[in-house]
């Protein structure tokens, strides 16, 4: 991308989110996303859990409206779309589409799920994962991209943000 | 089983004779995981931090006190202060230079930090750095010292390296003895939201508000480095991540702001006087004997404080002792509330603390609701796990700091949301947080403000401890209180990562801070509590340590080793498990083989041999041949039927009856009791598949209904990190049997936990399970009684 064209883009996303507040300095701002194929339904699912606090700064910030019920449907739909926004996934290069299934919370975090169905190759996986990213700058994003019991992450903090690619080892 | 035994003292003697040629080693996969920590990872013990944990009798530490004059200009939102510091050397150590850290020297533009910023990506920019950046650009903070000079008001040397600041001596300080000398500075405050401080300033400038500015002010003046037994002069920069490592001391602080500002700082205010109203004085005396928070600032009067202005000023005068730091904040758009806390000092400590909050009429109602009952509840609760609250006040002040600990006061972010219509409203998110993050910053001031842990080393001495410490507090608060942030399962998916780090990682290498410094310690120490140690051991170990350590300087290595001394438990596998490794826990079931006692009594045992030989299929081609009508020879001509052909091998001899009695004449009571029994014995194999050795925890179900909880301690793994086999004796049937049935070991991978195997649903498959299981209702559609084709449903006003 022209590096011209690019900063413009940047502060342009700076001036429509100039009313962003600060990042809570003492405060854990972190996220964890499983993917994972499933064996029984032929799907790979990929599992958002996010601080449910965050999660609700972040979706007025992203211009929800105010006034929507927290935890209500459309909060929750909003969550999802939220996310399918910020969550890109390739798979052998190609680009997969998520299907939202759903979201809901649970204690602290607020869980938000996608499926697409299961790819024919499942050895090298990119993640852009910007979940938070725009409500707080000190996000780090944790994706654990699972295939059997290997275990590969993508870790997005500030600093280390993009495209994050895992292999995984021949089998 | 003395038949097995004998047979393998057999076999390995053959062995050993038939391999007469060159030893060539198979080296085996051993790992002692109970290996000790002495004198390996941890230090050697010394007289200073002996091996039992707890301080030696050559501890010391150093003190410094602070006289201190400073200035807020508001129009130019600048400090201005000169402190008059005294250094005490109680090492035995004589020091030619003392170092003092510069902290607001990050926000200089040619600062560490600022010039080892990373961007996130070449082809965006997030919005935040891109203020930040901006910002940087126009403005710049870090400290612009004046004068340093000693107590005669000769100019001394110093140096600068980034946020540290060498001041040279003329004299060695030798131990024992102490210096005085005057520091004067100035430094722009930082817009808080903008460049992203831990203190700073915030104004309020959407069009129904005033601009009136809240200022937190932390990292203020020049705070000695600490100098320790075990790191010397403390020199890692402050790089915006690690916090701090201070030494203790006593402050007297004159605090000039505009005249109707209201100031909240570390200490006691010693001039209510001149700088409170009467009534405010009063309410402040009922405050300490009330039930309740009561009002120092109401609302109204707050509201009526922001719209009159001044332009005089006035001078606040703060004293506190033995604080290891010193914050304040101010504004006039302050409500102030306040609740004597009532406790027992033990005669050391107040027996009532002061618990105050300041906020905005932004924040309310949720405020004065929470902030200063949680405070409250955090004193109660952090006491009776360590010792009495310290300090005279206990302070929230609501900021733009999202939450941040100093002693005896502490800032905090959470805040209601007002639409343009002037509706107030506050999310569940919005009060958990507020509750969620009092709790923790207050009970920073007891991890790390008075357990002066070294913040920038070991960031989970404080933050872990106080994690689990307000994990408890909120669990505490109400029931169901949702937090769970340090429920063993949700520390899984950062221990299976493969970004995971050791605990003991030095804070700012750390690249996930929050799973690895808050939630991994804290999911550690909450084991450690429910399922190691148990809470009675746990808690007295704990408060030991507290108690120890209270206004001293500990290490992981005292906390470890109090920890293991005070319960009895060799811990070491512990901290290897959780504090050392970057490995996971996840403990399978491999197999499990049903033994029964070999009697020995022909009757029984030839009758089992017998039964499992009848239950065998039979020759397909004797079943063939026998349905297809063939006699064998023997139908033919029975003349050839002998006694053989009548009986089995498994036929009772009388030899055999006769070997039973003998063998039954030389067992001794208890041995023919147990033959007799018919039990059965349960060999159940289990794997470690995660690495980290921990207890096995077995829910038991049998045939009869009955059920048994067994808890195999960790040591099962000594011999074998990777494979145990146990055995469970029971005169029952086992049909289920379940690993970890209550998640408190974090295991990661549950699929083969369970015997018989269950399959197990994903989370996304058990969600979707939870929902409507009529799908099609859902979806508005219908189907008529002769066809499965769907259609829209019909609106109820149709025919």
């Amino acid at each position: 991308m022209n590096p011209v064209r690019a900063l413009a883009i940047g502060l342009a996303a700076s001036l429509a989110l100039a009313a962003a507040p600060s990042a809570w300095a003492h405060r854990i701002h972190s996220a964890l996303t499983e993917v994972r194929p499933n064996e029984n339904t032929g799907e790979l699912e990929v599992a958002h859990r996010v601080f449910f606090h965050d999660l609700e700064v972040a979706l007025i910030e992203s211009g929800m409206d105010d006034d929507t019920a927290p935890l209500g449907e459309d909060w929750l739909n909003a969550a999802g779309s939220y996310a399918q926004d910020r969550f890109d996934i390739d798979v052998a290069g190609a680009s997969l589409q998520l299907d939202y299934v759903g979201a809901e919370i649970d204690g602290q975090f607020a869980w938000i799920y996608f499926v697409a169905p299961m790819p024919d190759e499942y050895d090298t996986v990119s993640i852009d994962n910007r979940l938070l990213i725009d409500a707080f700058p000190d996000q780090a994003n944790m994706t654990n991209v699972i295939r059997g019991s290997v275990v590969r992450t993508v870790l997005q903090i500030p600093g280390r943000r993009g495209t994050g690619t895992i292999d995984f080892p021949d089998r | 089983m003395r038949h097995l035994i004998l047979a393998v003292v057999a076999i390995s003697a053959f062995s050993a004779n038939a391999e007469a040629q060159t030893i060539r080693q198979t080296v085996s996969d051993y790992r002692d995981a109970f290996r000790q920590l002495e004198n390996e990872d941890w230090p050697t013990p010394n007289e200073i931090r002996p091996a039992h944990g707890a301080p030696g009798p050559e501890y010391w530490q150093q003190q410094v006190d602070y006289w201190i004059d400073v200035r807020l200009d508001e129009d130019e939102k600048r400090i201005s202060g000169i402190a008059e510091i005294t250094y005490h050397n109680n090492s035995p150590f004589a020091l030619e230079y003392l170092w003092f850290l510069m902290d607001q020297n990050r926000f200089r533009r040619d600062s560490w930090d600022n010039l080892t910023r990373t961007v996130s990506s070449t082809d965006q920019i997030s919005s935040g750095a891109a203020r930040r950046m901006m910002r940087m650009q126009e403005w710049e903070g870090g400290f612009d010292v004046g004068t340093v000079t000693d107590s005669e008001g000769r100019a001394l040397e110093t140096r600068l390296v980034d946020t540290l600041m060498r001041i040279d001596l003329p004299d060695a300080l030798q131990p024992g003895e102490e210096v005085s000398f005057t520091i004067s500075w100035e430094y722009n405050l930082p817009e808080e939201n903008v460049v992203g401080a831990r203190a700073g300033y915030e104004c309020f400038e959407e069009e129904t508000e005033n601009g009136d500015c809240i200022y937190l002010v932390a990292q203020w003046f020049p705070r000695a480095a600490a100098f320790t037994d075990y790191e010397g002069w403390h020199n890692l920069p402050f790089l915006g991540s690690g916090e701090f490592t201070l030494e203790f001391g006593n402050y007297e602080v004159a605090i000039t702001v505009p005249a109707d500002f209201i100031v909240a700082a570390t200490g006691e205010l010693q001039n209510p006087e001149n700088v409170l109203t009467q009534a405010q004085r009063d309410r402040l005396e009922q405050a300490m004997t009330s039930e309740e928070p009561v009002f120092v600032v109401t609302r109204e009067e707050a509201l009526a404080n922001e719209r009159e202005g001044t332009d005089e000023t006035a001078t606040w005068q703060f004293r506190a002792e033995n604080v290891r730091d010193f914050a304040w904040a101010g504004s006039r758009k302050f409500i102030w509330d306040a609740l004597g806390v009532e406790q027992d000092g033990e005669g050391e400590y107040p027996d009532t603390v002061l618990a105050m909050s300041f906020y905005p009429n932004e924040n309310e109602p949720i405020w004065s609701a929470y902030s200063t009952r949680v405070i409250e509840h955090t004193l109660d609760v952090y006491s009776s796990f360590s010792f009495p609250y310290p300090y005279p006040t206990a302070q929230s002040v609501s900021g733009p700091v999202g939450g941040m600990e100093y002693p005896m006061i502490t800032f905090n972010g959470p805040r209601t949301v007002r639409d343009e219509d002037g509706n107030v409203t506050y999310s569940r998110g919005t009060k958990r947080f507020l509750i969620g993050v009092v709790a923790h910053e207050i009970g920073h001031i007891y991890f790390p403000m008075t357990v002066n842990s070294d913040e920038r080393q070991w960031t989970w001495m404080d933050e872990g401890i106080n994690s689990f410490l307000d994990f408890m507090t909120q669990r505490l608060w109400e029931e169901d209180y949702p937090t769970n942030e340090a429920e063993p399962d949700n520390i899984i998916g950062y221990m299976t990562s493969s970004n995971q780090q050791p605990i003991m990682t030095q804070s700012d290498a750390v690249t996930a801070l929050g799973p690895n410094a808050y939630s991994k310690p804290a999911t550690a120490l909450v084991i450690l509590r429910e399922t190691i140690l148990g809470r009675e051991l746990f808690d007295e170990a704990f408060r030991t340590y507290a108690r120890r350590w209270r206004f001293k300087r500990p290490t992981p290595y005292d906390f470890f080793r109090t920890m293991e001394e005070v319960s009895g438990h060799d811990l070491d596998w512990f901290w290897r498990g959780w504090f050392y490794s970057t490995e996971h826990v996840d403990i399978g079931l491999e197999s499990i083989v049903l033994a029964q006692v070999d009697t020995g009594n022909p009757e029984i045992e030839n009758a089992l041999a017998r039964e499992e030989e009848d239950a065998l299929p039979e020759s397909l081609t004797q079943r063939h041949n026998r349905e297809a009508g063939i006699q064998t020879y023997a139908q033919r001509n029975p003349e050839v039927v002998d006694f053989y052909s009548l009986n089995d091998e498994h036929i009772v001899t009388n030899a055999q009856r006769r070997t039973y009695e003998r063998y039954l004449e030389g067992l001794e009571d208890w041995e023919r009791e147990f033959l007799e029994s018919g039990t059965n014995i349960y060999l159940m194999t289990f794997r470690n598949d995660g690495g980290v050795v921990m207890p096995i925890i077995l829910d038991l179900s049998f045939s009869d209904g009955t059920t048994e909880h067994v808890r195999i301690p960790a040591q099962i793994w000594r011999r074998n990190a990777h494979e145990v086999t146990w055995q469970y004796a029971t005169d029952r049937e086992l049909v289920r049997l379940e690993i970890d049935p209550l998640h408190e070991i974090a295991d990661a991978d549950r699929s083969d936990n369970v015997f018989p195997p269950e399959i197990r649903r994903s989370r996304i498959e058990l969600y979707r399970s939870s929902q409507s299981t009529n799908m099609m209702q859902d979806m508005d559609l219908t189907v008529s009684n002769d066809s499965l084709d769907t259609r829209p449903e019909r609106g109820g006003d149709d025919e």
